[in-house]
This record gives C-alpha cells, sequence and structure tokens, in this order.
C-alpha cells in the first residue's frame, strides 16, 4: 500500500520545516524561570522553557546546558524565541546563537532593565508581537524528509518489547525509507545489545563510536560502585531473561536500517537515517535532549505508562499492554494492544500509529499537548 | 487470534500473549508459514518457549538476534527462562 509521505508544515529561513509554530519565551538559567513563565502566561501562543540551573555551569555541563537551549530555539517547531537571563551576557549568548537561523530573537536582562515588573512587560510586548507575526506564517506541503522523529521509550514492560516498541521500529523504518531522520537514544537501554548495532552500523567507524558509548557508561557506573544491569525483578518476572533480550527489545524501536551516525546531547543530526543520540534514558531528560537536536516529533513508546511529554515538539504516547491503554486512557495517543492480544500484525497496527504521527505533524494536538502535560529537563550532572 | 508471537523467522523461541498450558496446542506465525507447537510446560503471559529443538550451549534467538545461550536441551514447546538460558554478554549481572 502507498502510505502518505507529505504533510503540511511551517517552513523556516534555515530550511528546516516546523509541525507545530509556536514562540519560545526561553529562561537562559534557573533564576529567571519565574519571569520567563510569566510571560507565558500573559502572552498566548508561547510556551515557557524554564532552565534547570545555568548560573556558574562549566565545562561539559555547561556546554550541553548552552547547546540544550539554543537548540530548543533552533528547533523547527519554533517561530521566534526570546530569551530571558539575570543579566545581558548569558542572554545574548543564547539569543545570538539562535538567530543563526534567521528567525526573530529578543532577549530581556532583568538587572539591567529594571526588575521583575519591567522584565515581564517588556518580554510580554515583544512577546505578543511575535505570536501575531508568526501567525503570518501558512502550513505547506513538504516531503516527508523533513521530518527528523525522535523515539524514546518509558516505563516499559513486556508489552514494550513485542509490541509497542516494534510498532516503532517499523514507523520509524517507514520514515527512513520516505528520506527522513530517525533518532534512536538511550545509552544504557542499548547495553548489551551495542555489538548487533554496531555490526549493523552504517561504518565501522560509527559501529566503534556506539561501542564506546557503552564503555564510558559502563565506565561512569564502576566510578559509581555499580555494575551495570538493565535487568530489573519485575522484568523477569514478566518474561525478560537476559540484558541482551531486554535492549534488543528497547532497540526494536529504532527500527531495521543502519546507524549513519552518532551525536552527543541535544546535536542536532547531520545525516539523514537512522542516527544515535548518546544522551541518557530517563523520559523527560531523553525528550529535551531530542528536541535539542532538532527533532519535530517523537514517537514515546510505554508499557505501564507515562503521562510527560515535551513542550517544543509533540509527543505521542503508544502502548501495547492492554490495561495501560484503559486505565491511563488520559495519557495515551496511540493503543496497539492488538498486538499483545493477538488480533492484529506488528505491520497493521504500526499502519494505525504511522497514521497518527501524520495526522499529528498536521497539527492534531497530543494528549501530553492538550492536558500541558510537558516538561524539560536538561541533563545537569552526571546521569547514567 | 494469535496467542504467541515470533518477532522473526530465524528465531528459535516465541513470546506468549496468553496463558499457555502443557498439552495445548498453539499455532505460531513464522513469516508467512504457520507451525502447530504443543506446549509441554506452563508459560505465563510475556513468557518464551522453544519453537525449535535447541541442543545444550545452543544460541537462543529472538528478534532475529541472540539473547544467550542455552545451559541445556531445550525440547520444542518448553518454557525459556531463567532455568535454562543465560545471558553471553560478560560484566552484567
Amino acid at each position: 500500500m502507498s502510505r502518505i509521505q507529505e504533510f503540511y508544515g511551517y517552513k523556516r529561513l534555515d530550511g528546516s520545516v516546523g509541525v507545530r509554530n509556536h514562540v519560545a519565551v526561553i529562561a537562559a538559567m534557573d533564576n529567571s524561570n519565574p519571569v520567563a513563565r510569566r510571560i507565558a502566561a500573559l502572552v498566548k501562543g508561547t510556551i515557557p522553557v524554564a532552565a534547570s540551573f545555568g548560573r556558574g555551569m562549566i565545562g561539559e555541563a555547561g556546554k550541553r546546558h548552552d547547546r540544550t537551549l539554543v537548540g530548543f530555539g533552533k528547533n523547527p517547531n519554533i517561530a521566534a524565541a526570546l530569551v530571558i537571563s539575570l543579566e545581558p551576557s548569558s542572554a545574548k549568548k543564547i539569543a545570538n546563537a539562535i538567530a543563526e537561523t534567521g528567525k526573530p530573537v529578543e532577549w530581556v536582562a532583568i538587572q539591567t532593565i529594571g526588575g521583575t515588573h519591567k522584565a515581564t512587560e517588556e518580554g510580554a510586548r515583544t512577546a505578543l508581537k511575535m505570536v501575531t507575526d508568526a501567525g503570518k506564517i501558512r502550513r505547506e506541503p513538504v516531503p516527508l524528509s523533513e521530518l527528523v522523529l525522535g523515539v524514546e521509550c518509558g516505563a516499559s514492560d513486556t508489552t514494550s518489547g513485542i509490541a509497542s516498541n516494534p510498532a516503532t521500529g517499523q514507523v520509524a523504518d517507514w520514515v527512513v525509507e520516505a528520506g527522513g531522520t530517525v533518532i534512536l537514544s538511550e545509552r544504557t537501554e542499548i547495553i548489551a545489545g551495542e555489538d548487533f548495532l554496531a555490526e549493523n552500523a552504517a561504518s565501522p567507524e560509527v559501529g566503534n563510536e556506539i561501542l564506546a558509548v557503552v564503555k564510558r557508561c559502563e565506565e561512569n557506573a564502576r566510578r559509581l560502585g555499580r555494575e551495570l544491569t538493565n535487568l530489573a525483578p519485575d522484568n523477569i518476572a514478566g518474561g525478560l531473561t537476559t540484558p541482551e533480550e531486554k535492549s534488543i527489545g528497547a532497540i526494536m524501536k529504532g527500527g531495521t536500517t543502519s546507524i549513519q551516525e552518532v551525536v552527543d546531547y541535544a546535536q542536532r543530526p547531520s545525516k539523514k537515517g537512522l542516527v544515535f543520540m548518546d544522551a541518557p534514558a530517563p523520559g523527560t531528560e531523553n525528550i529535551t535532549a531530542l528536541a535539542g537536536g532538532g527533532a519535530q516529533i517523537i514517537i514515546f513508546s510505554t508499557g505501564v505508562g507515562n503521562p510527560i511529554g515535551c513542550p517544543i515538539s509533540p509527543t505521542i504516547k503508544v502502548s501495547g499492554n492492554p490495561n495501560t491503554v484503559v486505565h491511563l486512557s488520559d495519557n495515551i495517543d496511540v493503543d496497539v494492544s492488538s498486538i499483545t492480544k493477538g488480533k492484529k500484525s506488528i505491520a497493521e497496527a504500526a499502519e494505525v500509529l504511522y497514521q497518527e504521527l501524520i495526522d499529528v505533524i498536521n497539527g492534531k494536538m497530543t494528549c501530553s499537548e492538550v492536558l500541558g502535560d510537558v516538561e524539560i529537563a536538561i541533563s545537569g550532572y552526571c546521569h547514567l | 487470534m494469535e496467542q504467541a508471537l515470533v518477532m522473526h523467522s530465524k528465531d528459535n523461541v516465541a513470546t506468549a500473549i496468553s496463558e499457555l498450558k502443557p498439552g495445548e496446542m498453539v499455532s505460531v506465525l513464522i513469516g508467512s508459514e504457520r507451525l502447530e507447537v504443543k506446549i509441554r510446560d506452563n508459560v505465563p503471559f510475556g513468557h518464551k518457549f522453544a519453537i525449535k529443538h535447541i541442543n545444550k550451549d545452543g544460541i537462543v534467538f529472538k528478534y532475529g538476534q541472540s539473547i544467550g545461550v542455552s545451559t541445556s536441551a531445550i525440547n520444542v514447546g518448553q518454557h525459556v527462562h531463567t532455568h535454562n538460558l543465560k545471558s553471553l554478554r560478560g560484566g552484567l549481572k
């Protein structure tokens, strides 16, 4: 059958295409979060991007913080960005980097403008203009090759590896086939499956980078006095026997194509096809990294269920657990429990998920968008 | 209605998607072909059973990939879990 291979998106000056048309109010550091949230509350059409830490951050953590905030501003779903910070230098650093895309960017510094009220007023006026200007941008037809899909799994259970992850992987394969990009991530989830990923990588160099990601992760764990294991007692009770089995079941959500590139946390891929991002597995942190890396859309595969989505990139929740799709129906966008009930094949259920992906990138809101169950967490410390 | 899923045509195990009992006949779909398997143990939902004979020290395949090695010979229809399958991945418990 022929699948839809185009969508209506917002074309940006840098050539990327958004599936949403938000104005982002970005706090450059945690002390500016209240002002950023206040501005976003005053101006419809904006989304607040609250930072974790940011003040006095050095080394890799500081670079990751800046790269992620800049990545949010550069994300194709963002029409314009307003950066709020305590003082001008940090505000300008983030704003100038976002402005490389050519999109409208302004900044407000609380210390120099004269405190909370003045910063809020100035910010709200700027944001109002940005939102009304963004409203003039119309959706236009573009090929699916413009899409960067992030895949994540959280609150996994026995059904994840046999239903929601393989269905997500089938959709990932279809996006790659259409010329798009898929970002697979979660370094602790590939442990014990890294040989399979490395052998299947686009080149030996990429394969070695995948192996290096896992090696670093294991060394970090040992430094903390831990031997990494991905199998919990409830996984074993649920039928998973070995770490390999759990990892390969998790890797399934990336599909079956070769990994073309390994990128850092919130780093934008330079290649099309399947890409691996070296980022931690916990849900909020991971979808933060995916959005920072330019994913316009995320498919979040879950077993037991998890409500969280990303404010920048619509997050589609898919579950194959027959209980979860009823018990947490507020939070699940796509029900693939037909696989676990033996009524549909993975490919048949994947068609339903693909249609939801097409609907959402054309404007249909996800459960987490409608509910406002969205959050950002930039990794601020050494997280496995 | 399927009672068990085979993830890849190379696999020698299937995953039960209903509670299976000894003596029960289960039809599994491998690619486009069907195989009848007589269940020999209790196999809970989400657990695996052999769909091909697996020798001792034989590789167990799921998703078309090795998920470990058998610690004893496993007959068709027998439960495959921690009692007869171990990881090949060093360093991981």
